[in-house]
């Protein structure tokens, strides 16, 4: 080893090249050749495995049907791999199945194991693997082969990495010799140049430059270091020659800082002069104290403050002069001062023995001795408190304008001149949905509002600015950028600095859009309420707690104007103003005002009953006579009215007038009045009919009694009486000779008894025409009786007896049933009273009797009938008319009460009509059945026992 | 008297009756050779292969069918008893009749029944049912494979003309072993 260190560097070189090309090319010769083995080997591995596998699959089906021939068959097919010598397939029991070649023995001590198995044996490579079929082993290929191929390959390669190697090395020496230069040549160059500058202390020779690598770098260093020996060794000879210049040059310098220290001092008098001046003339407290704290000077404001000269304060410390605590705590600061030299500064609060506050500014500095050591302290103080108190003013009344700022929730803005924003509220900040106060500074009225309204304002603002003159309380129509609209009423006023002069203008602004919207709301739905009140002919009103007008509608004022006469004096006289709007004419004013007295107490009661109880009064039918007289009806509603909290405040209704209506109804009444009564004159003239008829037939019986007895009497015997009278005269003397002899007096007594009888029979007939005559007659009196009976005046109410009632509506119709051969049976199954108008009872069954026999006539039957039938209801009373005339079609059954509706050709059609409508004013119904035409028909009257009361209306 | 001799005749049935238990009790050995043939039989599943439509789903099983041969479907269940043909479950059923043949895979048709099949060779056609037979008589009736003897051997035929119609296909290593191939 130690010759290697000290051989020539260029042996080194090539020693080392040489070493390092043999010693890798060994290396890479060893891993090529054992690598070339290592793949040979599992390639052959992998070669047989796979020739395995492929004979062993296609020996699954030999082996599964038990087949060696096709075994061996396939085993055959291993002659193309020279390098297997034997093949063997087993059975899964290990028995041998088929060889190849044919017959070879596989000299195996035991079978080889169901499982991959590789091993060397010798020059042999014994290869086994299992026969898998459906996951089954079903046997085992055995394999055997040489691999003598495989070492005659790596004794190839082992030669030649023997002569690779030789020739390698040769060549890596003669490449070594000639390539070492490079770095031996410039390295023992430059020893040899050390040498010399060593040697000779020649700093001037150079080495030759080679190149840039770490040689040339070194030789570059080495000449470099030469180069500063070189400078050094010259600038050491310079400076040495320069000292001399210098010490004279220093010489000169200092007389002449002499001199200027003269003149230093002189100035320094002056100043001083100065100083002692301002000490004495500024308005500042000056002293000063030494290290221990007395004071060793004190101007003359500051021995002032004290009361007492300059002579007394020397000497005196703090103590003396303010109270202890105080003077304790200057104290502190001041030795603070003298430890570590500083300045303080402070504003002292001092309260003396009367109470006053007064506030000083104090500057204390220390007072350095010649030494610079720390000899004292000097103190400055200004009275502020003047100054403090202002600034206590100021920052009070800002502080209110921030509050005010911060928390109005008006927008309160400065602007300046130009009108651009320069303070503002929060709640204006907000309102542009801005969060930093720098995103409106600076900003004007453009950046947010449309530009009209933006030029407005600042029209506006300038004026203000120009004049002085504030704009109060304006109500604006903002328009934002954004298309929103908002109003604001606003105040601006000038913005005046301290002296005076206008800087700009600031201004509140309140949001009154809601305010606004409202009103415009409100506005609205009084243009409507307007509307209505000016439009509607009803008559709508509001009223007050006191029912006095408030509201009405133009229909009610116009009628109010045509009704009442001087409604403006009147207006006076109550004390309101008489000038006023046609449509506020009724306003303060009430019903008595218009109204008679009793219809407009009525209405006040109304009204104060729904003040009272809050319930409405619907659709009231209402009189109201007017002060000119006039009558008018109207419906009315009235209902509460209500503020928005819900308390009453008064009525208010809706008038409909319905006189004409009303007028209508009662023309309708009269006319119906009418028809009732031309209906019952009608009824009275058949009546009249039946009664003459009756009395007709009656007199015709009278007729014939009198013809009767008047033959009777012509024809009567007694004349036969006379002639007896004659023929006695004539005989008077010889009455009894006549009598005895004469033939014709022999036959008078029996003639007189003939005649005697002959007269008492004339007597008796007469006697009973007579008789039957007077009765004739009674019946006429009678019949005229009832007639009368019925003519009066209907319309009392009394009780009677149902049967009889009937009886007398039948006997009326007694005759003509008679005459017209209609059977009339009676079924009364009611016998009670009913207390009810008993001529227009009467009146209707006289109408349904005689329809039934007209509709019996039409028949032409012979067995026309008539059923006259009571029966009590639950309510009252049904009286049956029942036919079996020729009835009523359906069609008509629904019309026969109608007006007019007639079928008979003389009939005049309000028989059944004014029947209908009594029997409902009696309380009752008339009612109709009829199965059809030509089977009969019955009508219905049915009563209640007792006519309710009629009701208020005018009828 | 007379129910004494009821009693008698009574006993002398039972008596037949338990004489023909041990008949039922142990089941006749299958011969060596059909328990070859059932062997065949499972190896066959092994080297056929059906169509898709007919074992749609890998977990199908193939069924092998044996046509009224109740002991060599007893020996073939014992013997496909875990195993596997290409990772299907093998499934033995002894059938009746045609009807049922059709829905087996493979089916076997012994000797002597082979007249169950005369009229059904197209329907088991069309059910791709790989037919296996021992007769001459089932060879004539088109059947796919049958079982010949060659030497001591079980040996078989296979006509694969009949196969292709079936729409199966037999592995090339099946037809290597086959006595006689029919194409």
């Amino acid at each position: 080893m130690r010759a290697f260190v000290d051989l020539p560097i260029k042996h080194k070189l090539t020693l080392i090249s040489l070493l390092t090309s043999v010693g890798a090319l060994v290396l890479a010769c060893a891993g090529f050749v054992g690598y070339e083995q290592l793949r040979y080997k599992k390639e052959l591995i992998a070669d047989i495995s796979a020739t395995a596998e492929m004979v062993g699959y296609n020996s699954t089906a030999a082996l599964s049907f038990n087949d060696p021939t096709a075994a061996e068959q396939t085993l055959q097919g291993l002659v193309v791999k020279p390098q297997i010598v034997a093949g063997f397939v087993y059975e899964k029991d290990g028995k041998l199945f088929a060889t190849y070649p044919h017959g070879k023995e596989p000299g195996l001590a035991a079978p080889p194991p169901p499982a991959e198995t590789v091993r060397f044996s010798g020059n042999l490579l014994e290869y086994s693997r299992p026969i898998v079929s459906s996951g089954e082993t079903i046997g085992t290929i055995f394999l055997r082969v040489d691999d003598r191929l495989m070492r005659e390959r790596l004794n190839r390669y082992g030669l030649i990495g023997a002569v690779v190697l030789a020739v390698a090395t040769l060549a890596a020496y003669l490449i070594a010799t000639r390539l070492q230069r490079v770095i031996s040549n410039p390295v023992s160059e430059l020893a040899t140049i050390v040498g010399h500058v060593a040697a000779d202390q020649d700093y001037t020779v150079r080495a030759a430059r080679r190149g840039g690598d770490e040689l040339g770098r070194l030789i570059d260093g080495f000449n470099g270091m030469l180069d500063q020996i070189q400078a050094r060794d010259a600038a050491l000879q310079a400076a040495r020659n320069n000292l001399e210049e210098r010490v004279v040059e220093r010489t000169t310098q200092l007389q002449r800082e002499n001199s200027e220290r003269k003149r230093a001092e002189e100035a320094l008098q002056a100043s001083e002069a100065f100083l002692q001046s301002l000490v004495e003339n500024l308005p500042v407290y000056i002293f000063r104290k030494d290290d221990s704290g007395r004071f060793t000077f004190g101007n003359k404001l500051f021995c002032d403050r004290y009361k007492c000269t300059l002579a007394e304060l020397l000497g005196k410390t703090a103590a003396d002069l303010l109270p202890a605590a105080e003077a304790e705590r200057q104290e502190e600061i001041e030795r603070q001062i003298l430890a570590d030299g500083k300045i303080r500064e402070t504003i002292e609060e001092r309260t003396d023995a009367e109470g006053h506050t007064t506030f000083l500014q104090m500057i204390k500095v220390p007072v350095f001795d010649r030494n610079g050591v720390c000899a004292g302290v000097q103190g400055m103080f200004l009275d502020i408190t003047e100054r403090r108190r202002a600034e206590a003013r100021l920052a009070e009344a800002s502080g209110l304008l921030e509050a005010m700022l911060e928390n109005s929730p008006d927008f309160i803005f400065f602007k300046d001149r130009a009108s651009r924003f320069v303070r503002f509220s929060n709640a204006f900040l907000r309102r542009f949905g801005l969060e930093q106060p720098s995103q409106l500074m600076g900003k004007t009225d453009m950046d947010f509002y449309s530009s009209r309204h933006a030029q407005a304002a600042l029209a506006d603002e300038q004026a203000i600015i120009h004049t002085g003159h504030p704009v109060v309380d304006k109500l604006e129509k903002e328009t934002h950028v954004d298309g929103r609209v908002t109003w604001v009423l606003t105040t601006k006023m000038p913005w005046r600095d301290g002296k005076g002069d206008i800087v700009g203008t600031f201004g509140i602004s309140k949001d009154v859009t809601e305010l606004k919207e409202a009103e415009d709301k409100l506005a609205y739905e009084r243009d409507q309420l307007r509307a209505l009140l000016d439009s509607s002919p009803d008559t709508i009103y509001f009223k007050d707690l006191q029912s006095r007008f408030v509201l009405v509608s133009r229909s009610k004022v116009r009628t109010a104007l045509e009704r009442v006469p001087g409604l403006r004096a009147r207006r006076v006289s109550r004390g309101l103003p008489g000038e006023v709007l046609e449509s506020e004419l009724l306003d303060g004013l009430t019903d008595f005002d218009t109204f008679n007295e009793a219809d407009a107490r009525r209405a006040f009661d109304d009204e104060q009953r729904i003040i009272a109880t809050a319930e409405a009064i619907i659709g009231k039918l209402e009189k109201q006579v007017y002060l000119d007289g006039a009558l008018r009806w109207s419906l009315t509603s009235k209902m509460p009215w209500r503020d928005r909290e819900g308390k009453i405040i008064g009525t208010f209704g809706i008038s409909k007038d319905i006189t004409d209506l009303k007028e209508t109804e009662e023309k309708l009444q009269q006319v119906h009045r009418q028809l009732m009564e031309a209906s019952r004159q009608a009824g009275m003239a058949e009546v009249a009919t039946g009664v003459l008829h009756n009395v007709g037939n009656v007199l015709n019986s009278v007729n014939v009694s009198a013809t009767l007895v008047a033959d009777l009497v012509r024809h009567s015997k007694a004349a036969n009486v006379a002639k007896l009278a004659v023929l006695f005269d004539q005989n008077r003397g010889n009455i009894g000779d006549f009598m005895t002899k004469d033939p014709r007096g022999q036959m008078i007594p029996d003639y007189l008894g003939n005649l005697a009888e002959s007269l008492d029979a004339e007597h008796g007939k007469v006697g009973a025409e007579l008789d039957n005559l007077r009765k004739n007659i009674e019946h006429i009196k009678e019949i005229v009786a009832m007639q009368q009976a019925y003519a009066r005046t209907s319309g009392v109410i009394e009780t009677v007896s149902l049967p009889e009632m009937v009886e007398d509506a039948l006997r009326m119709n007694a005759g003509s049933l008679a005459r017209h051969d209609v059977s009339l049976q009676r079924d009364y199954a009611a016998r009670g009273v009913v207390t009810t108008d008993k001529h227009k009872v009467i009146q209707i069954l006289i109408n349904l009797i005689r329809n039934a026999k007209y509709a019996c006539d039409e028949t032409g039957r012979t067995n026309k009938q008539i059923i006259v039938r009571t029966a009590n209801t639950r309510q009252g009373v049904a009286i049956s008319v029942v036919d079996n005339g020729v009835g009523i079609p359906p069609e008509n059954l629904l019309r026969v009460f109608n007006h007019g509706f007639t079928t008979r050709k003389h009939g005049h059609g309000f028989g059944l009509h004014s029947g209908a409508l009594a029997a409902k004013e009696l309380g009752g119904s008339l009612e109709v059945f009829s199965e059809g035409a030509g089977r009969g028909a019955t009508f219905i009257l049915k009563l209640p026992y007792k006519r309710d009361e009629p009701d208020a209306r005018p009828s | 008297m007379k129910t004494s001799k009821q009693a008698g005749r009574w006993l002398t049935l039972l008596v037949g009756l338990l004489s023909l238990l041990p008949l039922f009790a142990s089941e006749p050995p299958l011969s060596k050779e059909y328990q070859v043939k059932a062997a065949f039989l499972y190896n066959f599943t092994r080297f056929i292969e059906w169509p898709t439509a007919r074992l749609p789903k890998p977990s199908d099983p193939i069924v092998i069918g044996v046509l009224r041969a109740k002991l060599l479907g007893d020996e073939l269940t014992r013997l496909v008893q875990g195993r596997l043909a290409n990772g299907r479950n093998i499934v033995v059923k002894v059938i009746a009749g045609a009807d049922e043949a059709r829905d087996v895979h493979l089916l076997f048709v012994p000797t002597g029944e082979e007249h169950l099949l005369q009229d059904a060779e197209s329907a088991l056609k069309e059910a791709s049912v790989a037919t296996v037979g021992e007769s001459e008589r089932f060879q004539a009736q088109n059947g796919m494979i049958v079982f010949v003897h060659a030497a001591d051997n079980v040996r078989f035929t296979i006509n694969l003309a009949a196969a292709d119609r079936a729409g199966l296909k037999f592995s090339s290593q099946l037809l290597k072993l086959a006595t006689d191939v029919r194409r």
